[in-house]
């Protein structure tokens, strides 16, 4: 049974179609790859898929349980659902820390203490943890989004979608991102990853999904995509990012 | 009279109200740029005059400035017997403070390495600051400049209070001539709106305009 | 200057009046410009062309005019009519609701745009989100251009000497009536307007020094 899966998924939004029938599910322990141009609609479907955004048609299942006709608790549901953001999107009031903590004070009611303790575990995971008590506006583009990645793991949640994590960071600070999703990866996490990093993709995604214009185009392991994609718009845009 | 005759009566009294305010800004940008420069490149006593300067200024309201100068001071010097000129050199006073806090964050953003930069070239100290750092911070500070002379439009209206014959008296006194409490008031309150908006809008629009262009 | 204490319960209420009606209308207009924000951000059309006309009018009028129109001409027009003191509240609460409604929306979006689906992520629910991560930030945001508002407030309250509200100041006028001693009279309230609103905005300052935090910058 997949952890997450989505049939004939659309969302519009006035008159433009974000998603068109999309349908995929994402097993235990797997990681999935979400990749395409820009406005491919990568980031609309994860949103729906983290159940920040209520798609137009089609159903979303967690763990068998269809979500929204079963009027299942929204919140509970997401808080088992990781999300992390391509913009830098930690609480700017909070410390590195508190960022971590207060999901699992206010969300799991963990005690303050054990809160804490939790956190910087999570933070010890993104080599953060001497960063603990930085505010956000003190650190890096790469080490906040090891906090965002903090703040969703110790949450414990079933899986942990990532929509572009890396796209807003300079390219020397990619790789501190990419090392420690790399780490989740290799511990069995279940990860949805909306990226363009190919060479993160070859290492560790089991299956690759090439969207474009809202739709998926092709669904294959690394090796097809690298070898040759079967699809003519999958080949140019392998081919572009492979430079 | 009719509707149009009120309103050119109205409309008679604007080229006072935009006197007013155009010398208190002239007088408020003048006391700005010279405080502001003191309070950022000026000797530790110059400075504590500055400050204090701005601190009370911007700490009055400004129609007790007017009540001070014309009824107190007028007493003893003739010349704040003129409500005009007590309400230009009041507003003026007021508006100095919060232009020279303008120039202030002007200034500031255009960055200590310009003015070494100046100094390097041997420029001296006065010629830095007219040359080099004056011209960019007059570029910076026009958005706030706009919304420091609509504000002196809108505050001329206080000068009505001492006896200056400006749009708010014009509107006074067609409201005793007409008896109408309706027209008088809701015309001049747009009239104001009609002066203000556009300078404020425009301004501003043109500040980030320039600022674009020049990368500041 | 001594002659005043003869009037000190006179310049005491007129003290407090002007206190009352600059909190209050500060008070009020923040509801006001809490709700024309809302109104601009998330209403239709029309509301966003009602918000900003209102907006545009009330900061772009003189405070006297707008006192005129609420004071003369609002029960001129329907028949309602309000006391002076009532009036006066209205017309401030009025005029600093459209001020307040710039620095509240800018407030808003700052804390709204990216930080409220990371909370929505984690499965906080809107009350939760309002209080740990929307408040807090908003508070902080909004000190400084509070304590603005409220010392422009407090010096525009003088201009409620035209429909008469014994305020301040007009305390002062009636007192130079009796006395003929505006110079001292004038300047003695002068220097408590002074120290009352500039140890208001130090007052503020040092809160806000207290509990800002890198990187929250206050929009203005």
């Amino acid at each position: 049974m997949n952890v997450l899966e989505c049939r004939d998924l659309t969302k519009i939004y006035g008159k433009v179609v974000a998603v068109k029938n999309v349908s995929l599910g994402i097993g235990k322990g797997q990681t999935k790859v979400i990749f395409g141009p820009s406005g491919s609609g990568k980031s609309t479907l994860l949103r729906c898929l983290g159940l920040l955004e209520k798609p137009t048609s089609g159903t979303i299942y967690f763990n068998g349980i269809d979500v929204y006709t079963t009027k299942q608790d929204l919140n509970k549901l997401r808080a088992k659902i990781g999300f992390v953001f391509q913009e830098p999107s930690l609480f700017r009031h909070l410390t590195a820390l508190g960022n971590v903590v207060l999901g699992l004070k206010h969300v799991l009611g963990y005690s303050e203490d054990e809160a804490r303790r939790k956190a910087m575990e999570a933070l010890k995971l993104v080599k953060m943890e001497d960063w603990a008590n930085y505010y956000p506006a003190q650190l890096s583009g790469g080490q906040q989004q090891r906090v965002g990645i903090a703040r969703a793991i110790a949450m414990d949640p079933e899986i942990i979608l990532f929509d572009e994590p890396t796209a807003a960071l300079d390219v020397e600070l990619k790789w501190e991102v990419i090392s420690v999703m790399k780490d989740l990866a290799d511990r069995g996490t279940t990860m949805l990853v909306a990226t363009h990093e190919l060479r993160f993709a070859k290492e560790v995604a089991d299956e690759m999904i090439f969207m474009d214009q809202g739709e998926i185009i092709e669904i294959g392991t690394p090796e097809q995509f690298f070898r040759s994609p079967m699809t003519e718009r999958a080949r140019k845009f392998m081919a572009k990012l492979l430079g | 009279m009719t509707p149009i005759e009120q309103l050119i009566f109205l409309l008679k009294a604007v080229p006072v109200t935009l006197s007013i305010s155009l010398l208190s800004f002239l007088l408020g940008l003048g006391l700005g740029i010279i405080f502001s420069f003191i309070r950022i490149y000026g000797t530790v006593f110059l400075k504590y005059i500055a400050d204090g300067y701005e601190k009370v200024f911007r700490s009055v309201p400004v129609l007790a400035v007017m009540f001070l100068l014309y009824f107190g001071l007028g007493g003893y010097l003739p010349i704040f017997k003129d409500p005009y000129f007590t309400s230009v050199i009041s507003l003026g006073l007021v508006s100095g403070a919060n232009q020279s806090q303008i120039f202030r964050s002007a200034i500031g953003s255009v960055g200590r390495s310009q003015m070494l930069a100046a100094t390097s070239l041997g420029l001296t100290q006065f010629k830095s600051l007219r040359y080099v750092i004056l011209p960019q911070a007059l570029i910076l500070a026009v958005p706030g400049l706009g919304s420091e002379i609509a504000l002196l439009i809108k505050d001329s209206s206080y000068s009505f209070i001492i006896g200056v014959i400006e749009l708010m008296k014009h509107t006074d006194i067609l409201r005793a001539a007409t008896r109408s409490l309706v027209f008088p008031y809701i015309a001049s309150a747009l009239i104001y709106v009609a002066l203000t908006f556009p300078l404020a809008t425009y301004l501003d629009k043109w500040g980030s305009m320039k600022k674009r262009e020049l990368g500041l | 200057m001594l002659f005043l204490l003869n009037y000190s319960d006179f310049l005491i209420n007129g003290f407090i009046t002007t206190v009352q009606v600059t909190l209050i209308g500060v008070g009020l207009g923040m509801i006001l410009g809490i709700l024309a924000a809302l109104g601009d951000i998330y209403g239709g059309k029309i509301i966003k062309i009602i918000v900003n006309i209102y907006v545009e009018f009330f900061r772009g009028s003189p405070l006297i005019a707008q006192l005129f129109l609420i004071y003369f001409t609002l029960p001129a027009l329907t028949g309602i009519r309000l006391d002076v003191i009532t009036a006066g509240y209205l017309t401030l609460a009025l005029n600093s609701g459209a001020y307040q409604k710039g620095y509240l929306k800018g407030a808003m979006e700052a804390v709204f745009k990216d930080q409220f689906l990371a909370a929505l992520s984690l499965g906080l629910p809107l009350r939760k989100i309002l209080m740990y991560v929307v408040v807090p930030q908003a508070l902080r945001i909004v000190i400084p251009a509070w304590s603005n508002e409220l010392a422009s407030m407090a010096k525009s309250t003088t201009a409620l000497i035209v429909i008469g509200v014994r305020e301040f100041l007009n305390t002062g006028v009636s007192i130079v009536a009796q006395t003929f001693k505006p110079l001292e009279t004038y300047l003695f309230i002068t220097i408590v307007y002074f120290i009352w609103i500039y140890s208001m905005l130090k007052i503020l300052d040092i809160v806000y020094d207290r509990v800002k935090i890198p990187g929250l910058e206050p929009v203005i």
